[in-house]
């Protein structure tokens, strides 16, 4: 064969493969449309078993029956409803679909199948609190190299009531992509408010990723817990301007008076991010000895410091508008720009 | 001895040019191995509902910029559009850039739009802003009036006044899906200190059936350039860029559709102003500074984030739209040529500005050279019509299998064209594009580099049907 000849069949070979890689797709496309079209008949009719079990219209081990390895979508339209139904129709759901032995179907699919589908079963599943579940959902969580996954059974071992300990949390936020992963925010969220002494022990261990840290912070805050405000103080001092930022969040969160000193300190950070954080902070504790130090933050020379800083002084009160007027023949203009663009957000110019 | 040296040339430029269209088949092959390995990898997302049962409480807050210049037509639908995406937590910042039409006064009619005093940075340079605008009808909604500056001036006033830590820069006529933005965040979510933009798909609205804002059936366009495009730009995004994202090359985000940090895009300076490539620009600007500080990022397309925009459907419209965009690659090249295969900037350097080098700077200029002497040669008979037609032969067919292959990549991840037809009407068009459309293309490249070379700044100027009058 020449390289006439080559170049011929080259082409010939190509167009074929085009060809043929079209009519795949074809036919690929047509096979889906079809299982689509199924798998919406068969969602709607495990919706139809559903509300027939809530209201007691038939047996629902005969009317799963035909669904039964159908996990995903049992899954799926389980979740549909949980959002929707509550009380004694929700459990006597529940309890049907754990007769028919919805649940350890639900359990295998755990491991085994699409990604998509074992979420489907993780999520599903807090709606069958037991031990062996939550067995099953802390191996998944320990094994599976998923962040979402893993989320995920975090998020259905807190919902049924079998919270992990921050501390092992923390020991399987292997990477530090993933301990900054704001999926884990909600989680650890909720873990510091159920538990706050469990944070403020997990906070002292070495090796949490600061973002970790960072949320766990703010969870403390939020939780009011007596005991997390000389560990925020210290925290507002650390050497991470993130985690000083956290914790001076924290700290506003607290609103306890006790506080005023560390956010004082706070409003000259060197970092700005943590002098905005901390005007803010100061308008949430009411911290009306914090003017004087919130008039100077006007004169920052980052734009969203004294945004926030002007912001601080329309809520505290007379005085604090009273700095404001004063600020407005501020030889500075930026300082001028903010306090009359506040005053005048307020209603007042 | 003349015959010789003149067989001697028309077999080096032959060579040239066979080269030079292997080297960028054998690139898009690359490419199409990369992206279908990125979609394999994350796998497809779930339902908007999934999204947000499962993100809303951790979702960041989002400025989206919407830059409107003459834009009286569509902009009520636009914003319109855009205050009904299903997002937790965002405000929408429309820049009237000087318009000389009614875009400030139908958006104060629609809207009930108010003067109103809102404090905002002056961290980049932007033209004079006239007013602020805004109703406590729509909280999320702030209006900037300020003197004609382009659009990477508009895009600057935009970052300056949003107070989200995320900006998404956009055209005001384009339609983002309602959850365009719950995808597009995500790697905002799951790696938000590594992560500095993301892009997300643009597709072609023309043919679609638009209500109130938004595409309700798609639809492939009866106009042949606008069906010619539709497959160049699923090439252009669920080919390149999904595979130059997976290597962290990716130097250009549509200003269709692109998240930004906003902290970054204020660090670089902004927007630059005066260039037609400012989407680039900034996207090499910010490669450069986060390689230059050695600090971790990324850059990121997520295909699965749709935006629909109208495309000329007119040759004039169309081939002024490829100049500029060709000018504005060179530009960028020009003013960033040291990243080229400089190791200090890595995949950047090699892949990214390699590609520009190969695709965009010495492309077009082959590949003219191949269309005017490679004939000139055969009927001068130092170049076989056998051997052109073959190599021709292979190029196209190589070029159908790419296509086919990003249609692929599309069944994969999107599967928006609804009927199975549509795919066979586009790889019809995949062979089409070569016999006309791709010389016409390469015309329209060389007229870019030619307005470059010649320092032009002109932008043309895009004539648009509107939604509401697309293909009912």
């Amino acid at each position: 064969m020449n390289v006439l000849q080559l170049l011929w069949w080259s082409s010939l070979l190509l167009a074929g493969l085009a060809l043929l890689w079209l009519l795949g797709l074809i036919c690929v496309r047509l096979v889906r449309e079809g299982a689509d079209a199924r798998r919406r008949t068969a969602r709607q009719a495990i919706r139809r078993v559903y509300l027939a079990v809530m209201t007691g219209a038939g047996e629902p081990e005969d009317l799963l029956k035909p669904y039964q390895t159908r996990s995903r979508l049992l899954a799926e339209t389980l979740l549909e409803l949980q959002g929707l139904v509550r009380g004694a129709e929700r459990e006597r759901l529940i309890e049907a679909l754990r007769r028919a032995g919805v649940e350890q179907q639900l359990r295998s699919r755990l491991t085994r199948g699409s990604r998509i589908g074992r979420l489907a079963a993780v999520e599903a599943l807090s709606a069958f609190p037991s031990d062996a579940v939550c067995s099953d959902l802390w191996a998944l969580h320990c094994r599976s190299e998923n962040a979402e996954l893993r989320v995920a059974t975090l998020r259905t071992l807190i919902a049924i009531g079998a919270r992990p300990r921050i501390q092992d949390l923390i020991y399987y936020l292997q990477t530090e992509a993933e301990g900054a992963s704001l999926q884990y925010a909600p989680v650890l969220r909720q873990l510091t408010l159920e538990d706050p002494e469990d944070a403020l022990n997990a906070l002292a261990l070495a090796g949490l990723p600061v973002a970790a840290q960072a949320i766990t912070i703010e969870a403390l805050g939020a939780s009011g817990h007596d005991r997390a405000m000389p560990v925020l103080c210290e925290m507002a001092k650390a050497r991470d301007p993130v985690l000083r930022m956290a914790a001076v969040r924290a700290l506003g969160s607290l609103a306890h008076p006790g506080v005023k000193s560390a956010v004082g300190a706070a409003l000259s950070d060197d970092a700005w991010e943590v002098r905005a954080e901390a005007a803010t902070a100061a308008s949430l504790i009411g911290g009306k000895d914090l003017i004087k130090s919130l008039v100077i933050q006007l004169e920052d020379p980052v734009w969203w410091v004294r945004l926030r800083a002007a912001d601080a002084l329309t809520r505290l009160g007379a005085g604090g508008l009273e700095a404001l007027k004063a600020a407005v023949s501020s030889p500075l203009e930026a300082t001028r720009r903010s306090a009359s663009l506040a005053l005048a957000g307020f209603g007042q110019t | 001895m003349i015959d010789l040296n003149l067989t001697l040339i028309a077999e080096c430029i032959a060579i040239l040019v066979i080269t030079t269209g292997m080297l960028q088949n054998l690139i898009y092959l690359a490419q199409l191995g990369l992206s279908a390995a990125s979609l394999i990898e994350t796998g497809s997302m779930p339902s908007a509902n999934v999204l947000w049962r499962r993100y809303a409480d951790t979702l960041p807050p989002i400025a989206m910029l919407a830059p409107a210049y003459n834009e009286a037509l569509t902009i009520v639908e636009s914003v319109r559009s855009l205050l009904s995406l299903q997002y937790p937590n965002f405000e929408i910042v429309v820049i009237n850039d000087g318009s000389k039409d009614e875009t400030l006064a139908v958006l104060i009619e629609a809207f009930g739009l108010k003067p109103i005093e809102r404090d905002f940075d002056l961290a980049i340079p932007h033209a004079a802003i006239r007013g602020l605008y805004g109703t406590s009808n729509q909280p999320r909604l702030v209006v900037v009036d300020k003197v004609n500056g382009g659009k990477a001036d508009a895009l600057n006033a935009g970052i300056n006044v949003a107070r989200a830590p995320i900006v998404c820069s956009m055209d005001a006529d384009s339609l983002l899906e309602p959850d365009a933005l719950l995808r597009a965040v995500r790697p905002f979510v799951d790696d938000p200190i590594k992560t500095v933009a993301v892009g997300g798909t643009v597709r072609i609205v023309n043919g679609c059936r638009i209500d109130h804002g938004r595409v309700v059936e798609v639809r492939t366009s009866n106009n042949l350039l606008a069906l010619l495009q539709t497959m160049e730009y699923l090439r252009a995004f669920l080919m390149a860029r999904l595979a130059w994202s997976r290597v962290n090359a990716l130097t250009i985000i549509s200003g269709a559709f692109g998240l930004f940090r906003r902290a970054d895009v204020i660090e670089v300076g902004g927007y630059t102003r005066g260039t037609v490539g400012e989407d680039m620009e900034l996207v090499v600007k910010l490669h450069r500074l986060m390689r230059d500080q050695k600090r971790p990022y990324r850059v990121v397309f997520v295909a699965a984030a749709v935006c629909w925009t109208e495309v000329p459907e007119m040759l004039g419209v169309l081939a002024r739209q490829r100049a500029r965009w060709h000018r504005g690659a060179l530009e960028t090249f020009e003013r960033h040529h040291d990243m080229l295969f400089n190791p200090r900037y890595g995949r950047v350097g090699i892949l990214g500005f390699g590609y520009i080098l190969l695709v965009d700077v010495i492309g077009p200029v082959v590949e003219t050279l191949g269309y005017l002497l490679i004939p000139i040669f055969f009927l001068m008979g130092v170049l076989s019509l056998d051997y052109a037609l073959a190599c021709l032969a292979v190029s196209v067919m190589f070029g159908v299998v790419i296509s086919v292959g990003a249609l692929a990549l599309e069944e994969m991840e999107l599967c928006r064209f609804p009927k199975a037809s549509d795919l066979l009407k586009l790889t019809v068009l995949a062979v089409v594009e070569n016999f006309g459309y791709r010389q016409l293309n390469n015309i329209w490249r060389l007229r870019g580099i030619w307005q470059y070379l010649s320092g032009s700044q002109s932008w043309g100027t895009m004539t648009r049907k509107g939604f509401h009058s697309a293909r009912p």
